[in-house]
């Protein structure tokens, strides 16, 4: 066989394998529909808007610009821009005066059905009346589509769907109470979750909040809290300088690694703290649990002796700084990982906030460059941060036991001028997306009882613990018993 | 004179007489006749009639209104719990000119409760259908979880916070009740109350009276201590 004919082989042979494996190995698009028109009543008006139902029917994702139209003649009307960013496209929905529309312009849109095309989904950045969020979106052409949940949240919307129908209040506020949240079922997409006012420790809403669960990264808060106290007592300073061990450099080098540093490398304490908190990394957890304690072993000890000062429950346990899985020194070896409740960490996240408040400086960022650290530019894993103004931290978790796993901090005042921290505590959800959605959710409803509590302002469909007074309310209350009762 | 001459004149004697008494006689049924042609309706008049309020389709309505608010509230069937839900007015007409129009309190208790039953089942079923919805299986009944959930039983919830399924005793009797006197006539019946005069005609047929007012046609029935027997007593007077 001449040298060009074999060169010709191996090409046909490589596009053949290519193709066999895309064939076994199709690329994870993710599925979208485009669905049938969906109604949306804006006060007295109706509009056709373009929705894409996401993988699941009433997932839905709802068109900007449509909705734009539909939105038009409120005090809600915005206009939809695309712009730039440090690099990053950033759609913007400005607001803009109120306007009637043109007859034309209330003709309804052609419908579409499903073409059989796929879309994806990712996370952008949208600024909404001047705030920031990041939201999962899907971009069609000049359209995108947002999550229809999430942009009523974002511009507090009085939303309802109702038979494949939405309905929109324009001059009313998103707002529900706890039972809305059992009844959406919400509470069923976590394992465990909390939501609560981390400064007077009343909890606003809770779901098998004392059920053990593993907790991921979300360790590093106790990791965090155990320097802290160190500092306190003189053993380190914030001017140290943490020197990474070989353990901590194997670690920076495997899959669970985030930070590449080599053994010796040397590194501002607070950059080592800024990386463990910001973007969680393993080894600057590792690595500060050696500088004090001069072992990891030592310093969970500490871990675990806090955990029975602060009254976690007694099966509260820690087995590293970091949170990774770990497996047992034992011949018949298990698979173990830090866990508690979504309680205990709530009191954690309380007493850290209370005792040491200058967390939320690092937890609040959601980009630096640590220079120290081969200026490495940490990024904030925790969306709530671009979600919700106001939200100051506190720290994401994964593995796959755990989940996805958030604990999020919102800081406000009382009538006083007093500090409160609404903390939520999130863990076991199936994905990112969700983790984010019920902290979103959780964290505004939070943010409403505080407001109610504090600040008398009372939600518009009033919730409390006392009896409701609307159906809905009155069978969520009794779904409630029913679920206790099994 | 002969026999035959005086009989002829004891004949003309005796008939005469008996002519006259039935041409009187005559006369006069035609007389009664006619008065009873011309002024039946007056003389019919006093008595005590009825009819009925049917709030059947407001109930269901209202209560179709509530349960709509709630998830899977409509798909309950409102009509399969309703049951007749109608309030008798009671209409006494005195012969001495008062006409006096009431709601018989017992009958609207009765609609009342059968309202309210009806709200409770329809209510309860949509609580059984959302806990099935929910996949929840549990061993408590659910009278107890209401009862765990609010504090008290279904039947206070609804009459504490639920929807008010129709008018109040006292409001009905604003509405339909009436103090009045009357005055009946061959060409109407004129109704006089503190504030209002009404002038309307009335039909009364059988046991059944009509009156016609400006606003529509009001038909009553016969009660049973009816007109009739008043009319029987004047007769014999």
């Amino acid at each position: 066989m001449s040298r060009l004919n074999r060169l010709f082989t191996y090409i046909l042979c490589a596009v053949l394998l290519t193709n066999a494996f895309g064939l076994f190995f199709p690329a994870k698009a993710e599925a979208a529909q485009i669905k049938e028109m969906y109604k949306v009543h804006v006060d007295e008006q109706e509009f056709n808007v373009h929705v894409l139902n996401f993988d699941f029917e009433n997932n839905i994702y709802i068109s900007i610009n449509d909705f734009a139209l539909a939105l038009a003649d409120t005090d809600k009307a915005y206009e939809a821009l695309w712009d730039s960013r440090d690099g990053e496209s950033i759609l913007i929905l400005n607001p803009v005066e109120r306007r009637q529309l043109e007859e034309d312009e209330l003709v309804a849109s052609e419908d579409v059905s499903d073409d059989g095309t796929r879309y994806s989904r990712k996370r952008m950045l949208i600024n909404i009346a001047g705030n920031d969020y990041s939201f999962y979106m899907i971009t069609v052409g000049k359209d995108c589509y947002v999550n229809c949940g999430e942009l009523a949240l974002a511009m507090n919307l009085d939303m309802s769907i109702k038979d494949g129908e939405v309905y929109i209040n324009s001059t009313g506020e998103f707002d529900f109470n706890k039972y809305d949240i059992e009844e959406a079922g919400l509470s069923y997409l976590a394992d465990s979750c909390l939501v609560g006012d981390a400064t007077t420790g009343n909890i606003f809403y809770a779901s098998n909040e004392d059920e053990i669960v593993s907790i991921a990264s979300t360790s590093k808060l106790m990791t965090y809290l155990i320097l802290k106290d160190a500092m306190a007592k003189g053993e380190i300073t914030d001017r140290d300088q943490i020197t990474f061990s070989a353990k901590a450099s194997e670690l920076s080098k495997t899959s669970d690694g985030v930070v590449r540093v080599e053994e010796g490398q040397t590194a501002d304490i607070m950059d080592v703290i800024s990386a463990m908190l910001i973007c969680s990394s393993n080894e600057c957890s590792l690595a500060l649990a050696e500088h004090l304690c001069g072992s990891e072993e030592d310093f969970v000890e500490r871990m675990n002796q806090k955990a029975v000062a602060l009254g976690l429950s007694e099966d509260a346990r820690f087995y590293n700084p970091h949170g990774l899985p770990l497996y047992h020194e034992e011949v018949l070896t298990v698979k173990i990982q830090n866990h508690l409740s979504a309680n205990d960490m709530f009191k954690i996240a309380s007493h850290i906030l209370d005792t040491y408040p200058e967390i939320t400086d690092i937890t609040s960022i959601k980009k630096t460059i640590l220079s120290s650290l081969n200026n490495y530019e940490a990024k904030n894993t925790n969306i709530l941060l671009y979600n919700i103004p106001g939200v100051v931290g506190l720290k994401t978790g994964t593995t796959d036991k755990a989940q996805s796993c958030l604990v999020s901090a919102y800081e406000t005042q009382d009538m006083e001028g007093k500090t409160h921290y609404i903390v939520t505590v999130v863990y076991g959800c199936e994905n990112v997306q969700t983790q984010s959605y019920i902290s979103l959710v959780l964290m505004r409803y939070g943010i409403q009882k505080f407001n109610a509590a504090e600040l008398g302002i009372t939600p518009a469909r009033g919730d409390s613990d006392e009896i409701p007074t609307d159906l809905e309310g009155m069978i969520g209350a009794v779904i409630n018993a029913a679920r206790r009762s099994r | 004179m002969g026999t035959r001459k005086r009989r002829r004149k004891r004949r003309r004697a005796i008939g005469l007489p008996i002519v006259l008494v039935m041409m009187i006689l005559m006369i006069a049924m035609v007389g009664v006749i006619a008065y009873w042609y011309l002024n039946g309706n007056k003389l019919r008049l006093p008595g005590q009639w009825q009819r009925e309020l049917d709030f059947s389709k407001q109930v269901e309505e209202q209560i179709s209104d509530y349960l709509v608010t709630a998830t899977l509230g409509d798909e309950i069937d409102v009509s399969k719990y309703l049951d007749d839900v109608t309030v008798t007015c009671v209409l006494s007409i005195s012969r001495d000119g008062v006409f006096e129009e009431k709601v018989d309190e017992a009958s609207y208790n009765y609609a009342y409760s059968q309202a309210k039953n009806s709200l409770h089942n329809a209510v309860y079923d949509l609580i059984r259908l959302r806990i099935e919805s929910n996949y929840i299986e549990t061993d408590k009944k659910t009278d107890e979880l209401i009862t765990e959930a609010l504090g008290m039983d279904l039947d206070s919830y609804l009459k504490e916070y639920g929807p008010k399924l129709m008018p109040s005793y006292e409001e009905l009797n604003a509405d339909y009740g009436m103090t009045a006197t009357y005055a009946a006539s061959r060409e109407g019946l004129q109704i006089s109350t503190t504030d209002d005069i009404k002038d309307c005609e009335f039909a009364v047929s059988g046991d059944m009276l009509v009156i016609d007012y400006a606003d529509g046609a009001i038909v009553y029935h016969a009660q049973k201590q009816s007109a009739e027997l008043e009319v029987t007593d004047e007769q014999t007077e």
